[in-house]
């Protein structure tokens, strides 16, 4: 079974001659396990698909099922409990909470949903991601490839299904962003995740399992690597 | 950081304190606020409560430390009642009857030495736990002895353990003195002679052997304040007493909150209206604080919801942010406040003095440090209430996409037809959050309220207190009859003496009859010399004074509440027309009450009369008047009435004072924490909008430009709330003129031109305070710097 499934969304902001269509029934499928690139100029419509992927923002028309789940017929609450447990997010600004030292920035999410961390996988992700001897360190402490992990850290701590990444390696450079999508790669293939992650860097779309491109609103599936060689 | 960080979170929540830790200096300002809020009120209702526990102090002094007071019950009644349980002390006094009421010209009943003496028959607790009187030797041990008023040793020359012999219609009694109590010493003065009280039976023997009546009283304490109401109630109904068998001690019980006393019922609503104040400025400036401080955060709580925070979880978690910095700023606040209770209970007590001698010095006010508390929980609760559902309701997206929150509230173009681009920004910052622009008003316009009802409370009170106007006499003198039988020779004598600065005479007919704009009545004739005609011009209500000096066909009158009499009525005496040319909200005048006093110069009031002798002659003293001049005085007023209001006006003097310094004291602060609350907001809106502002610089803009946008900022709010504070202020002073004021003394609402001024420059003050470290920050900043913070 698909893990994402997305039907006929569309987005259009404002209204009349002023409206402007974002997206334009967009409709895909991703499996469980995939890792999806998703590429595009700026202003095409990348970010509005992820946004309506995370829930983050609701479509004009169209559907979308996470684990066969209609996301946007839940009431709100539920919603912010389904992201909280289902869905993980990474920011090209990395979004860390400054106060707060590595391994509290990696747990928040946990204690939010008023549990209690699990020891054993705190220690072993902070082991992939290479942040163990950090993690007592400040966010503004660390440079921004290690801030980034830090971030992956935090959307993984809940074990979500999906992965939703909106230029994770926009801040980075070439060194660090190799290195993030390696540790992405091998974080959601341990763990059995769903990555989607939006990308400029044709490079590191090109590891992606599969490519998919938002031109005006449209969107258009590459399909796995070996399409585009 | 590092290592105070580690492992100690525990829930989400964990990072409000983490957080606080951090920033301290941003919640500063909130922090200030709390405490000012806290002190406030810890300070106020500390001082109520002190001001009241020396009014119980002064009553138990005064009338005894007890509940009721029964007479008149059957004694086996009695004694099952003062068995009751909820009752701490019982304790029964014997007085012979009538013997108090006899004044000091009657016969000596009872004397010791041709001394009248008072005779008690009591218990022992009745002088210890009831009077509180403080003793010197014991309390009679059997029929041979007796105890008297501190003031016999003087009055006697004697001292404890000798013998006085008391007369009485019997025949005398010899008796050891025991001991002595200070009591009543007023008291004493008023009969010229002392107390004696000695044990029940040896009461018994001396009134049974005189074959007095003598009428038996208890005393009762009830063991706790509360529900004391309830306890009298029950005794009375359980026992059939009726008011004449029971008194309350009412000041006592007054006090006590089971009130029946005017006064405790008046001091709680004026400390709860100013708790309500407080409240308010303090919620709204708490509530500007906040609501920066979360509009600073947008991203902040939009990620917090990406990464699974629920609304819920926001606005608790802000709560708890607001929450936490009470758990310093109360117990700040409170220290704050008991310290400077003290410090205001010694300067009543020691440099006031008057009323206030039996002010606490280290009293601690449960009530005081409570209402504290509260006010601070309940401020903080209310003030985060609003800025944590506006951050809740941050959506998600702001985290992702940065700068959505800025942009979305701005719905309009800032119009730059009108100002240069800069001072239009600085406008269209302002008004553009309007949450923030209605806080910021509001606190300004209650300060600005505040402060013309303060004015206009002032007023009242001056009026309230005449002794503060400049010809309350320090001594006068008064004919015995209310005639013009004092010798006008006299007033220049008292003018002569060294040390009297001013010596004045009024002559007075009371009821003269009179025609009232042509009707038959009556009113009462003065004269005011030159020097009270002089001293009148401050307290003109209406009509041209001038018109009333010498000899002339003009009147003033005094504003009374009953018979007024108003600029232009004429007034007919002994033939001769006078015309009323001028009001006075007040002076002396209104001897008969209802009829009105019609006041005229001293050469009108010969024409009209005849008379040149005086009714009353005033003395007014320099500041360090020997006693001698004060002695000459009362020598010279011979048969003459002579009353010296020296101490009693400067208590007067002294209360009105320490209302004001009180007053004002009160305004200061919450002037200052307007003031505070611009500055604090300027300054949150700057660090909003900062990387706006250092692209502003980078495109071009001069460091003069961005100050120009910040004092637009801080000028829009302040004109806003000084409009918005004038006009409801200015209505408020007028219907508190209206309906307080003038009512009572007379004359016309003026604008107050002066507390307008003032709140101005404070305004201005505020503004250029306000504007002063925001611009600064801004211009020692590199512009890549302002470009870059996050």
């Amino acid at each position: 079974m698909d893990l994402l499934e997305v039907r006929s969304v569309s987005k259009t902001y404002g209204s009349g001659e002023t409206a402007v269509h974002a997206l334009k029934k967009v409709s895909f499928s991703v499996p469980k396990g995939e890792f999806v690139a998703v590429i595009g100029e700026s202003g095409s419509g990348k970010s509005t698909l992820l946004n309506m992927l995370g829930a983050l923002d609701t479509p004009s028309f169209g559907k979308v099922l996470i684990d066969g789940r209609d996301i946007f017929a839940m009431k709100e609450k539920e919603l912010t409990i389904f992201r909280r447990r289902n869905i993980g997010f990474i920011f090209q600004a990395f979004n860390l909470i400054p106060e707060l030292t590595v391994e509290q920035n990696i747990i928040f999410p946990v204690l939010l949903d008023y549990q209690k961390p699990n020891r054993k996988y705190l220690e072993e992700l902070l082991a992939v991601l290479n942040l163990t001897e950090r993690r007592h360190h400040l966010p503004s402490q660390l440079s921004g490839g290690q801030q980034q992990r830090v971030a992956i850290g935090r959307a993984l701590i809940t074990r979500p299904s999906l992965i939703l990444a909106d230029e994770p390696t926009g801040n980075l450079d070439s060194q660090n962003s190799s290195e993030v999508i390696a540790m992405l790669k091998e974080a959601s293939r341990k763990y059995e995740q769903t990555i989607i992650m939006i990308t400029h860097n044709s490079g590191i779309a090109q590891t992606a399992d599969r490519i998919l491109e938002v031109s005006d609103g449209v969107l258009a599936d590459f399909g796995g690597r070996g399409c585009w060689e | 950081m590092k290592n105070s960080s580690k492992n100690s979170l525990k829930s989400y929540l964990g990072i409000v304190p983490i957080s606080a830790r951090v920033h301290k200096r941003q919640s500063r300002m909130t922090r200030i606020c709390i405490i000012l809020a806290v002190f406030l009120v810890t300070a106020l209702f500390s001082m109520a409560d002190m001001w009241i526990e020396a009014q119980k102090t002064e009553m138990i002094r005064r009338h005894g430390d007890y509940h009721i007071k029964m007479q008149n019950v059957p004694e086996d009644k009695m004694e099952e009642l003062c068995r009751r349980s909820d009752i701490d002390v019982a304790a029964k006094v014997c007085e012979i009857m009538s013997q108090a009421e006899k004044d000091s010209s009657a016969d000596l009943d009872y004397s010791i030495k041709d001394r009248r003496i008072i005779l008690y028959g009591v218990e022992e607790t009745y002088l210890k736990e009831v009077r509180k009187y403080p003793m010197e030797g014991t309390f009679p041990q059997n029929d041979s002895e007796i105890l008297l008023s501190s003031d016999a040793k003087e009055l006697f020359g004697i001292d404890t353990g000798d013998s006085v012999t008391v007369d009485t219609p019997a025949g005398e009694f010899d008796y050891a003195v025991s001991g002595f109590c200070e009591d009543d010493s007023e008291f004493n003065q008023i009969v010229e002679g002392c107390c004696a009280y000695m044990d029940m039976e040896t009461f018994g023997q001396i009134s049974g052997d005189n074959s007095e009546d003598s009428s038996l009283e208890y005393y009762i304490r009830f063991q706790e304040d509360a529900n004391l109401r309830q306890a009298i109630a029950d005794v009375r109904e359980e026992y059939g007493l009726s008011d004449e068998n029971m008194e309350e001690n009412k000041g006592v019980l007054g006090l006590s909150g089971a009130s029946s006393s005017e006064t405790a019922k008046n001091i709680y609503p004026l400390a709860a209206v100013a708790f309500v104040l407080i409240l308010i400025s303090g919620v709204l400036m708490i509530s500007s604080c906040i609501n920066s401080n979360v509009a600073q955060r947008t991203k902040f709580f939009g990620m917090l919801r990406c990464i699974g925070a629920s609304r819920e979880q926001i606005m608790r978690i802000v709560r708890m942010e607001a929450l936490n910095w009470c758990k310093t700023a109360i117990p700040v606040g409170c220290i704050l406040g008991v310290v400077s209770c003290w410090t205001a209970c010694a300067v009543l007590r020691f440099l006031v003095r008057g009323e206030f001698v039996d002010m606490p010095l280290f009293g601690v006010s449960v009530i005081g440090i409570a209402s504290g508390i509260l006010v601070g929980i309940v401020t903080v609760f209310i003030a985060a209430h609003a800025p944590a559902k506006q951050a809740a309701k941050v959506s998600p997206v702001a985290a992702v996409s940065g700068n959505a929150g800025s942009m979305e509230n701005v719905r309009h173009a800032a119009d730059t037809r009108f100002f240069r681009v800069e001072t239009t920004l600085g406008i269209h910052h302002a008004i553009s959050a309007k949450k923030n622009l209605f806080l910021i008003t509001g606190s300004f316009a209650l300060s600005i309220i505040l402060l013309l009802i303060f004015s206009a409370g002032l007023d009242i009170v001056r009026n309230l207190l005449p002794a503060t106007s400049n010809f309350a006499p320090d001594v006068a003198i008064l004919s015995q009859d209310n005639t013009n039988s004092i010798d006008r020779e006299l007033l220049r004598e008292i003018s002569d003496l060294p040390g009297v600065e001013h010596a004045f005479g009024t002559r007075m007919e009371i009821a003269a009859p009179a025609e009232i704009n042509g009707d038959a009545g009556s009113v009462d004739l003065m004269s005011y010399d030159e020097f009270m005609l002089d001293e009148s011009k401050r307290s003109i209500a209406s009509g041209n004074l001038s018109k009333v000096y010498g000899d002339s066909k003009y009147a003033l009158c005094v504003f009374q509440e009953g018979g007024r009499l108003d600029v232009g009525d004429k007034v007919e005496i002994a033939g001769e027309e006078l015309e009323i040319a001028c009001v006075l909200s007040f002076g002396i005048g209104g001897v008969s009450g209802d009829i009105p006093s019609v006041i005229c110069s001293e050469e009108t009031y010969e024409r009209l009369t005849g008379e040149r002798d005086y009714c009353m002659i005033n003395t007014i003293f320099s500041d360090h008047v020997a006693e001698e001049t004060v002695d000459a005085v009362r020598n010279l007023a011979g048969s003459h009435l002579f009353t010296d209001r020296r101490e009693e006006d400067s208590e007067v003097i002294s209360s009105y004072w320490v209302f004001r310094v009180a007053a004002y004291a009160f305004l200061a602060i919450i002037a200052f924490i307007t003031v505070l609350n611009i500055m604090n907001s300027i300054s949150m809106s700057v660090s909003a909008r900062i990387r706006q502002y250092g692209a502003m610089r980078a495109v071009g803009m001069e460091n003069a430009q961005v100050t120009r946008m910040i004092t637009a900022e801080a000028v829009t709010y302040a004109v806003c709330g000084s409009i918005a504070g004038l006009i409801c202020g200015l209505l408020f002073h007028y219907i508190i003129y209206k309906k307080l004021l003038i009512t009572h003394f007379g004359g016309t609402w003026k604008v107050p031109v002066t507390p307008i001024g003032l709140i101005l420059l404070l305004v201005f003050v505020s503004c250029v305070a306000a504007v002063y470290a925001p611009a600064k920050r801004m211009r020692d900043m590199e512009i890549t710097e302002t470009i870059n913070e996050l």
